[in-house]
C-alpha cells in the first residue's frame, strides 16, 4: 500500500493558496500585457523594487519564479539542456540556464500563453553575484535597456550610512 | 647579474612553498610586524603597505595540498579554492595571518568571509565590497568610504595611524610596480619564446608572498636576465588565456598549453597586480585618487557589471588585437559562475571578431594534462593550417 497521501488529501494553508492566486493572476496579466498596453519589466525578488514599477504602472516578470515554477512542473530538464547546447557551462547556475533555455522555447508561461519579451531589466544586485552575469546574459539576448541597483552586502551584519547612502544615490539616479 | 635559471628557481620555491616561510622570515624579522592576507581578485595592497605591512595573496593551496577538512565545509558543487583556503587555515598553515580581505568576487569568496569570522574570531576580516556602479557621485563616493573603512580597519592591525603621505609613498611604490609587470607582460607578448609563460607565472606568483620592493627588483632582475638569454624562437600559435582570474591553474597547466604549441601572450591569472590601468596620482588626496583609479582606470573582468551590453567583450577583443594573438583560450574553473557564465557573451564577441577560441575547465588540482594537450595542440595546429591569415 503507497503512502503517499493522495493530492486530494493535501491540506493547503491559506497563505499558499493566496500565493498561488496571486503568481497566476500575475501570468495572465503579463501574457496579456500587449493588450493591456502595459510595459514590462524583468526583476529578481530579492531587493525588488516593486513600489517603484507600480508607479509606472508596468508589470513585473520573475526569472526566479519562471524557473521555479518550470521545476515544479517538470520542465526546466530540457531547457537547461538546451541553453547547454547553446554553450553554457553545465556546473552553473540551473536558475540562470532555466530561464535562457525557457526563452528558446519562447517563453510560455504556466497558463501555455508567451510572455513578452521584457521592456526593462531592472537587475537588484543584493548580493547573489550570479544576479549579474544572468542579466548580462538577458540583455544580451533581448536586447533591450537595463538598469541596476546595487545593494551592498552586509559583511558585519550592519548597514552603515554608507551602504544606505549609495543605494539612495542609485535610487535617485 | 642573475641567471634566469636561478630566478626561476627562487620562484618555484616560493611557489612551492605552502608554509609561507619567506613570509613567515619577514614577520619575525622585526616586532610588530603584521601581515594581511587577500584572495582575488583585488584589493588596494597601497593601503596595506601604507600601514607597514605585508599584502599576501592567498591564491588557494594550489596542486600539492591533500584537502580534507576543506571538503567538510562544501557541497560537490563549490569550486576548489574555498575549500583549500580553508585547509590552508585548518592546518595552521595561516596562523601568522593578522588579518583577511575577502574581495568582491562571487558568493563563494564572500562567504568564505563569513565562515573565517566564525574560524577565526581573532583576526581581522573584512568583506572588501566594491561599487558596480562607475559614476563618480555615485560608486565613486561609496568607495571612497569604504576605502576609508579599510584603512581604519588597518589601523587597528599595524596599532597606527595611517597617513596621507604614506599612501602616496605606498601609491608610488606600487606604480613602480605595476609598470614592471606590465613591462614583463609586454616583453613576453614581444618575444615569447624568451619569456616562457611557466616563468612568467612564478614570477608574478613570487609577487604575491614577497614585500613589493624586493618583487619589483626581481622582475627587473629577471628582465635583464631573460633578455640575455639565448632561446630559439618557435613557430608556436599565440594566444590569450581568458577565465582564470580567481582559482589559478596548476603550473603543468600552464606548461601543458606550452608544450603544445601555444605561446601565451596574455593572462588574467593575477589581476591584482594589473587591475589599474594607468598610474594612480601619487599628489592630492590618496584615497580618492585611488577611488578614482578604481572607478575610472580598472580592468574588465568577468568580476564587474559591464553597464553597456555593446561593450561586453571589446576589453579582450582588444587585448587580443594589441598583442596579436591568433586566439582566446577559455580557461575556467570548474563552478566558477562568473567565468563561465561570462564565456558565452565573450565567446560571441569573439565570433563575431572572427578570432578563434576554445574553452576548457580545470581544477587548481587537476592532475591529468594529456586532454588539455590535445585540445590545446588541435586549437593551435587548426590555426596554423588552416588560418587564412
Amino acid at each position: 500500500m503507497s503512502t503517499k497521501p493522495d493530492v486530494a488529501d493535501v491540506v493547503k494553508e491559506r497563505s499558499m493558496l493566496m500565493q498561488k492566486e496571486m503568481i497566476a493572476g500575475n501570468y495572465d496579466q503579463l501574457t496579456m500585457a500587449g493588450e493591456l498596453g502595459k510595459k514590462v519589466s524583468s526583476t529578481y525578488v530579492p531587493g525588488n523594487l516593486n513600489e517603484l514599477i507600480m508607479c509606472f504602472d508596468m508589470l513585473n516578470n520573475l526569472p526566479e519564479i519562471n524557473a521555479i515554477n518550470n521545476a515544479m512542473r517538470k520542465k526546466s530538464g530540457g531547457m537547461i539542456r538546451d541553453a547547454e547546447k547553446m554553450g553554457h557551462s553545465e556546473d552553473v547556475c540551473t536558475y540562470v540556464k532555466a530561464d535562457i533555455g525557457n526563452m528558446a522555447k519562447g517563453s510560455i508561461a504556466p497558463n501555455g500563453k508567451p510572455m513578452p519579451a521584457p521592456d526593462l531589466l531592472l537587475l537588484s544586485y543584493t548580493g547573489c553575484f550570479t544576479f549579474m552575469k544572468w542579466f548580462e546574459l538577458l540583455r544580451d539576448q533581448y536586447g533591450c535597456r537595463t538598469t541596476m541597483l546595487h545593494v551592498p552586502y552586509e559583511g558585519d551584519g550592519k548597514i552603515t550610512d554608507n551602504m544606505r547612502d549609495y543605494v539612495v544615490r542609485q535610487l535617485k539616479e | 647579474m642573475k641567471e634566469v635559471s636561478e630566478i626561476v628557481e627562487y620562484c618555484q620555491g616560493l611557489y612551492d612553498d605552502l608554509e609561507f616561510t619567506a613570509v613567515r622570515e619577514w614577520k619575525d624579522a622585526e616586532p610588530g610586524r603584521r601581515v594581511i592576507g587577500y584572495l582575488p581578485v583585488y584589493v588596494p595592497r597601497e593601503l596595506i603597505h601604507a600601514g607597514g605591512m605585508l599584502p599576501l595573496g592567498i591564491l588557494g593551496g594550489g596542486e600539492n595540498l591533500e584537502v580534507i577538512h576543506g571538503d567538510a565545509y562544501y557541497q560537490s558543487y563549490i569550486c576548489r579554492i574555498p575549500r583549500s583556503t580553508v585547509e590552508l587555515a585548518v592546518t595552521n598553515r595561516l596562523d601568522f595571518v593578522d588579518g583577511m580581505l575577502f574581495p568582491s568576487i562571487c558568493d563563494v569568496i564572500r562567504n568564505l568571509s563569513g565562515m573565517w569570522k566564525l574560524m577565526l574570531p581573532d583576526v581581522y576580516v573584512r568583506y572588501f565590497d566594491v561599487p558596480q556602479n562607475y559614476r563618480d557621485d555615485i560608486g565613486g563616493s561609496y568607495y571612497v568610504e569604504e576605502l576609508k573603512e579599510l584603512k581604519q580597519g588597518l589601523e587597528g592591525v599595524c596599532g597606527r595611524k595611517i597617513g596621507d603621505d604614506d599612501i602616496r609613498r605606498s601609491i608610488g611604490i606600487y606604480n613602480d610596480n605595476r609598470k614592471l609587470v606590465n613591462a614583463v607582460y609586454d616583453f613576453r607578448a614581444k618575444q615569447p619564446w624568451k619569456a616562457p609563460s611557466s616563468e612568467v607565472y612564478i614570477l608574478m606568483r613570487a609577487g604575491m608572498v614577497l614585500p613589493v620592493e624586493e618583487h619589483s627588483q626581481l622582475i627587473q632582475d629577471y628582465l635583464a636576465a631573460a633578455e640575455a638569454e639565448n632561446r630559439p624562437m618557435r613557430d608556436n600559435c599565440r594566444i590569450v588565456v581568458q577565465g582564470s582570474f580567481c582559482e589559478q591553474p596548476p603550473l603543468s597547466l600552464i606548461k601543458s598549453i606550452e608544450l603544445a604549441g601555444c605561446y601565451i601572450v596574455d593572462d588574467d591569472y593575477m589581476l591584482v597586480a594589473r587591475w589599474l590601468l594607468e598610474d594612480v596620482p601619487t599628489a592630492g588626496d590618496p584615497i580618492a585618487n585611488l577611488a578614482e583609479s578604481f572607478i575610472k582606470h580598472s580592468t574588465e573582468t568577468a568580476a564587474k557589471y559591464e553597464p553597456d551590453g555593446s561593450r561586453k567583450g571589446k576589453h579582450l577583443i582588444g587585448t587580443a588585437r594589441s598583442r596579436a594573438a591568433e586566439g582566446v583560450i577559455f580557461a575556467a574553473p570548474s563552478f566558477c559562475d562568473p567565468a563561465l557564465l561570462d564565456r558565452p557573451m565573450l565567446a560571441n564577441a569573439l565570433s563575431r571578431e572572427n578570432i578563434p577560441h576554445i574553452s576548457f575547465k580545470y581544477a587548481e588540482n587537476s592532475g591529468q594534462m594529456q586532454p588539455i594537450r590535445e585540445q590545446a595542440g588541435t586549437f593551435a595546429d587548426t590555426i596554423k593550417l588552416w588560418s587564412e591569415a
